[in-house]
Formats: C-alpha cells, structure tokens, sequence
C-alpha cells in the first residue's frame, strides 16, 4: 500500500478542506484496520487524533462519544449505561494494545459485519453524528445500518447514547478466545412485555426487534435473517449459536 | 514526511515515506528491541508505549506518533544498569528465547506504573496482547510479581 499524502488537520475547518481538496482521501483514527487493510493506493490520508474527538461528553439525558474515543477511554470513563455493557463490549474489542488504539468511531465505520459495536449501539438506540461537505448530519444507528455507503465520505464526529434506565441488560459473546473476533453477539433488555433484543457477528446485517420473550427463538429462523459464512464458522453454525442465545433470553427474561 | 518523535526521552527527528510503519523506523533508528512478529497486531512483540499506554508498533504509521513520546525497551535500562523487571524475569527464569521478552517487560512496566500491586488477574489481562511461543506465562507472572514487590520495597 502507497499513501501519497498524510495530512493531520487541527480542525474540523481543515478537515473538510483537506477532504475537499483530496475527494479520494480516506480518514485513520486508531489505524488498527487500515493499517492492516490490502486497501490498493491510497492518495490521501487524513488523520484526526488532532480534532478533539477523544472525549466523552456527559449530560443528563446523553453520553456524547467522540469518535476518536478508544475503547480503553471507554472502559475507564463513568459511562453508566444499559448497566456495565458499554464497558462489557469495550473490554473485548481486543487485547490491552488494541483497546488502547482502536476508537469507537474507527469500529463503526470499519464497514464489518462481525464487528463488536453495533449490537450494544443498536440496544442502547445510539445515534450517530457526520460532518461532511455539506454540513453535519445526525442518524440513527439502524438507518446508518441500512446505508452505509451514504456516509462513506463523512467524519463521524459523535456517537451519541440516550440515558435511560432499561433494567438488566442481558449480554452474551461467543468467539474462539476471549479477545478474538466475534461469532456472535446478542445484547438484550425488557421492553415493556416484550424484550429488545440486539443480534449481530453472526448474522449480515445486525439488527434490533422487541418480541414477546417466548417468541425469541423465532428472530434465529426468520428466513430475512441472513448467516456469514466464514472461516470462524459457516451460516449453519452461526444459526445455531444465535438460536442457543435466544433460548438462554427466554429463560434470562422469565427469571428477571 | 517530517516527523518529530521523543523516544526514550531523547528528541528525535525523521525524514520518511507516509507509509513508514513505527515498528520500520523504530528498528531502522537501531531499537532492536522492537521485534517483528506476527507484523498484524496480534502478537504484542514489537509494543512500545505511546504516551503511557502500551501500542503494537506494526499497526501504526510512524506518522500517527509525530509530536508523541515513545518508550522501548532500550528506554528502561541496559546490561549495565538493568531495569528492576529485566532482573526478575532473568531470576525467573521467564526469559527463553527471548523474542517475546521485550514486550513482555514494557507490558509489564506499563502495569505497574499505574498498579504497584496488581493481582494475577490484572497482570494476564496487561500481558493479554503479548503471546510467547514458548508458553512461559507462569514464570513471567512470578516474575511481575516479584518485581512489584521489589519496586514497592523501593518506594
């Protein structure tokens, strides 16, 4: 891989005006993905330790989380949300050397489907906040989902959680080590008489349902649900695990 | 690129490509304790620590760490004058063929710069990014453990 130019603006002023100049750019924050990556050439990178995106803004009724957060801050900070589980999903990002690299905003956007974040953002109904040419744009974490190319250009700036008390929180991982990449993640709550329920690793496209508890199951075998086949398992495995999951909800949910 | 870096607490300044990954110039600057593993971030033995935490050198662009402070191995001592925790792990016998030892020892010394006593939990979970291919994890806890006690004993 050649990277042309490297540039590291001071601001989001001169974020945009090296976007600007350099449309083809891409942006690193932790680099623990696009350092690794087979990108071909890339003319420009764009780094944005230097924006001020790694802090966390606490007010009553949200945590603001800078992009350029890393998931070590995360696990230090008093982020209190949906009990422990965003310090549950920080802690298994990776190892100590990854966790103190690799941001929030680097694993959104990473474009993965096994990627550790977006069950937990789904459960907590995060939001999501872009800075691009055309100004800043606020999403929410399903629409962002659904269209991802929408915002391939764009800084994410913030990702943003509601503070609310949902009560327990049910959290299950399932990967060959405890710091590998995920086969699996399920993150659910109750919801009234229903339960949320936050699925991704396994499936396609993670997702997020409320579902009277002993129906759970039924999200495993819907035929819109779509399994990865990988070297970490193939579909068939992955339908078996999540569906091992959504049976343990409609126990977790009758004793809670 | 320009880029300035303090390594060791020394000022230093590169003349490289945008691509330069840190563990590249760490070792073509002569820090050959920086050791080239598996070179994607998994097995912890080219870590540094940048700005007090530890790093794997193979996944960062030298660039990332421009106006930022290094440490390596080379920072914590020499034959001479060895580190609390470069004694220990040879008292312990942690030390085998070595190729994972200098990550080991600043993953160690990132740990108790912040916890001058950790538990056995605490200390598997600093080493969690460093694999030694020799499986000596439980001398290089004993060792962690011991150099805890001597640097408290210090104190």
């Amino acid at each position: 891989m050649t990277i042309r130019n490297y540039l590291k603006p001071r601001s989001l002023q001169e974020m945009l005006e090296a976007k600007r100049k350099h449309p083809k750019s891409k942006f690193v924050a932790g680099g623990t993905l696009v350092v690794k990556s087979n990108y071909p050439d890339i003319d420009t990178l764009i780094d944005i330790q230097d924006l001020g995106l790694n802090r966390i803004r606490i007010t009553d009724e949200e945590y603001g989380i800078g992009s350029f957060t890393t998931f070590t801050s995360i696990m230090e900070s008093d982020i209190d949300c949906c009990g422990d589980l965003m310090k549950k999903f920080a802690r298994h990002i990776g190892p100590v050397t990854i966790r103190n690299v690799a941001t929030i905003g680097g694993n959104v956007m990473s474009g993965f489907n096994w990627n550790d974040t977006l069950p937990p953002l789904l459960l907590m109904e995060a939001k999501l906040v872009f800075e691009g040419m055309e100004g800043r744009r606020e999403t929410g974490i399903e629409a962002f989902i659904e269209n991802r190319t929408l915002f391939k250009d764009m800084l994410l700036y913030e990702v943003i959680i509601p503070r609310k008390d949902v009560g327990k929180v049910y959290y299950s991982r399932f990967s060959r080590t405890e710091d590998d990449i995920p086969t699996s993640i399920v993150a659910a709550h109750k919801d009234g008489g229903k339960v949320r329920i936050a699925c991704g690793a396994s499936v396609l496209k993670p997702f997020v349902k409320s579902i009277a508890a002993d129906q759970a199951e039924s999200l495993g075998i819907d035929p819109g649900v779509k399994y990865i086949d990988d070297l970490r398992g193939n579909a068939e495995f992955k339908r078996k695990i999540l569906l091992a999951s959504l049976k343990e909800i409609k126990e977790w949910a009758h004793e809670n | 690129m320009k880029i300035k870096i303090v390594i060791n607490n020394e000022f230093k300044e590169f003349n490289v490509p945008c691509d330069t990954k840190l563990i590249d110039l760490l070792r073509d600057a002569g820090y050959k304790s920086v050791k080239r593993g598996c070179s994607t971030g998994d097995c912890g033995a080219c870590a540094v620590i940048l700005d007090g935490k530890l790093v794997n050198s193979c996944i960062l662009y030298a660039a990332q760490t421009d106006g930022h402070a290094l440490i390596t191995l080379e920072g914590l001592g020499d034959i001479n004058s060895p580190h609390i925790l470069s004694k220990t792990f040879a008292a312990a016998g942690a030390v085998q063929c070595g190729f994972c030892t200098p990550g080991m020892i600043l993953a160690s010394y990132a740990l108790l710069i912040n916890n001058k006593k950790p538990s056995k939990e605490e200390i598997a979970e600093a080493l969690s990014g460093n694999l030694c291919r020799c499986t000596g994890y439980e001398k290089i806890e004993q060792a962690v453990l011991k150099a805890a006690e001597e640097m408290r004993k210090g104190e």
